[in-house]
């Protein structure tokens, strides 16, 4: 502590600026001087929006119909965003790249299944048999079936394998991924089920159609953003990013390291839940490896291009991918070029755009 | 706070006197074997502690110092022999009880979290106390008047700090944890000369305020601070240092250097 008597600031205002607990109320201070430098980190990223709205104002003049794109673009960016959050999560927390991420939804969505059918396999779901509390306290189980599956997971797999190589624990993911969707095939045939919605129908608000089941994926997101965000104010989310900071720093001071990436693995496994119920009810229908062969690749690239282990990354990356495959969608179709599946081509390509000019992605950091 | 540290300043200096050792022993390590993997590094340590005393356990590298501290401390699994601390048998405890007990361990290189800010740091160190809130509180405003330079510095990233003061995060984050045995390893470590002297001092203090003080040095400076010193060499306890010993730097060097 040899602290010079120049650069010390005056006991005055070490008084106002330091809060006792560090609990973040000095923040505000500093609002306007954060965003100004973050809008010179993230400079890059600006551009690129920019260029994105003369995009759109070009294909409003094209007369191609932008609102309704946003729309599809809001309602499966918002899942890619979903699953992405829980990617970065266990990312962050255990190192772990988690393919097995869009099967830890796909199962719960089945079990909810395999319960509005009575058991009865043969049998038919009609979504407008079931409820909405109905449907609340299905989804509701299925976050805990998907929260339990992922801490299983961690404990029996990951943590056994914490002294392996990362490649190791990436292949089990995979493996339990493959695993699953071994079970839904050997349990539910290799077809399509019909799957409810909370809200079926569509509303209008500021002149654009949105299907309700849209809002309700977008309300879901923010709700689960906001209780994220929260969660890493308290003193336990503390102990989590410490944990996944430094596990023995953290386990030195009684933080048990198992249990910390438990929590991640558990959050992550209920995101992974939500997705799977909601992107079930984009379909209306359930596929076993459901989730794995329709969002997983673009909630990885949301990952990515959003800085993988970033929770608010993945969540911007997400929103973001969703809205570059709703575009690819609407001006492929607009100019009546036949370009195959062109969302999941503009998906790879935005990829590759951001492995080649900005690799740590949009909000990431210097490892 | 001043009546009850001087209090306790005076119960240490009855500890400190001859014979106390024996009797008011905090920790009791004897015969301990232990190794990573299948790679044996201590042959059989025996060391005691008594309670209020500076420790400093010396030793080159490779001679078993932070292994030693790590069965202390639970965070390595001890293959044989007995470590006793205020009476129960630890041998067995993973690292949360041994936190729990007051057995806390600063650990070699800081392993501060770079990415929370400090006083965020200081949190997630009090966080085998976390349902005392009061004592917590105090604890900071204490720990805060050892190191104001981190009081300074609560909201800044522990990641963009120097080097010492991040030695000095990493102490003060140990103290959070409520520690009875404080073990710190290698504090001295990359550091300047004048910036060891400080962290020297702080030990010094905060041994006075009545916490037990296990140091793992390389850096024989440490011995001005210490009551005892303990040589280690090829896995063993081989010398134990006590009074005018630890001042005589040739006996010192001589121990160490075989």
């Amino acid at each position: 502590m040899s602290a010079s008597t120049t650069d010390r600031p005056a006991p005055l205002e070490a008084e106002v600026d330091v809060p006792p607990t560090g609990d973040g109320s000095g923040d505000r201070a500093g609002l306007s001087d954060r965003l100004s430098r973050s809008v010179a980190e993230h400079r890059v990223g600006l551009i690129w929006s920019g260029a994105v709205v003369v995009l759109a104002a070009a294909m409003i003049a094209a007369g191609m119909d932008v609102g309704a794109m946003l729309v599809n673009g809001l309602g499966a960016g918002a899942i890619y965003a979903m699953v992405a959050l829980g990617i970065a999560l266990v990312y962050r927390a255990t190192r772990v790249l988690n393919f097995a991420q869009g099967e830890l939804g796909t199962m719960p969505a089945f079990v909810v299944v395999l319960i509005l059918l009575g058991g009865d396999l043969d049998g038919f779901v009609d979504p407008a048999q079931v409820s909405f509390g109905q449907m609340l306290a299905l989804t509701g189980l299925a976050v805990v079936i998907g929260a339990s599956m992922a801490v299983a997971v961690n404990l029996f797999i990951i943590q056994r394998l914490a002294d392996s190589s990362p490649v190791t624990s990436l292949v089990a993911t995979a493996g339990v991924a493959l695993l699953l969707i071994g079970v839904q095939v050997v349990a539910f045939d290799l077809q399509s089920r019909t799957f409810p919605q909370f809200f079926s129908g569509s509303i209008r608000i500021l002149g654009l159609r949105f299907p309700s089941h849209t809002l309700v994926i977008a309300c879901v997101l923010a709700v689960a953003s906001v209780l994220l965000v929260g969660l890493f104010r308290t003193r336990l989310g503390v102990a989590l990013l410490a944990s996944a900071q430094d596990p023995f720093a953290a386990e030195l001071h009684g933080v048990s390291a198992k249990a910390m990436s438990s929590l991640a693995w558990g959050i992550a496994g209920g995101l992974a839940a939500l997705g799977g119920v909601l992107g079930a009810g984009v379909f209306e229908g359930i596929t076993p490896g459901l989730m794995t062969t329709t969002f997983l690749v673009h909630a990885f690239t949301a990952a990515v291009l959003g800085g993988i282990g970033s929770p608010a990354g993945a969540v911007a990356g997400g929103l973001l991918l969703g809205q570059v495959s709703a575009m690819a969608n609407t001006t492929t179709v607009g100019l009546g070029i036949s370009v195959p599946n062109a969302p999941t081509l503009a998906a790879f390509v935005v990829l590759l755009l951001v492995l080649g000019f900005r690799p740590l992605g949009l909000l990431g950091k210097e490892a | 706070m001043r009546t009850a540290s001087d209090e306790d300043t005076t119960e240490l200096a009855a500890a400190r006197t001859p014979g106390a050792a024996a009797s008011g022993s905090l920790l009791q390590v004897s015969g301990l074997h232990s190794g990573y993997g299948n790679l044996p590094v201590l042959h059989g340590v025996d060391l005691a502690i008594a309670t209020g005393q500076t420790a400093v356990l010396l030793g080159l590298n490779g001679a078993g110092k932070t292994t030693t501290a790590q069965n202390i401390c639970g965070s390595l699994k001890t293959w044989a022999g007995h470590i006793v601390f205020d009476g129960q048998d630890i041998t067995r405890w993973n690292t949360k009880r041994c936190v729990g007990t007051g057995i806390v361990m600063v650990p070699e290189g800081r392993r501060v979290f770079p990415g929370l800010s400090v006083g965020r740091n200081l949190q997630v160190g009090a966080w085998s106390q976390r349902r005392d809130q009061d004592w917590v509180d105090q604890q900071l405003e204490q720990v805060l008047t050892y190191f104001p330079r981190l009081r300074e510095r609560l909201n800044q990233l522990a990641g963009t700090l120097s080097g010492g003061e991040q030695q000095m995060l990493a102490i003060a984050r140990g103290l959070m944890a409520r520690p009875r045995l404080l073990i710190i390893d290698e504090a001295s470590m990359g550091l300047a000369p004048v910036i060891v002297k400080d962290v020297f001092d702080i030990v010094r203090r905060i041994n006075a305020d009545g916490v037990t003080v296990l140091m793992i040095e390389q850096n024989v400076g440490a011995l001005e601070v210490a009551d005892v010193g303990l040589v280690m060499e090829r896995g063993r306890v081989v010398r134990t240092l006590v009074g005018d010993e630890l001042r005589d730097r040739s006996a010192v060097s001589e121990a160490l250097m075989g």
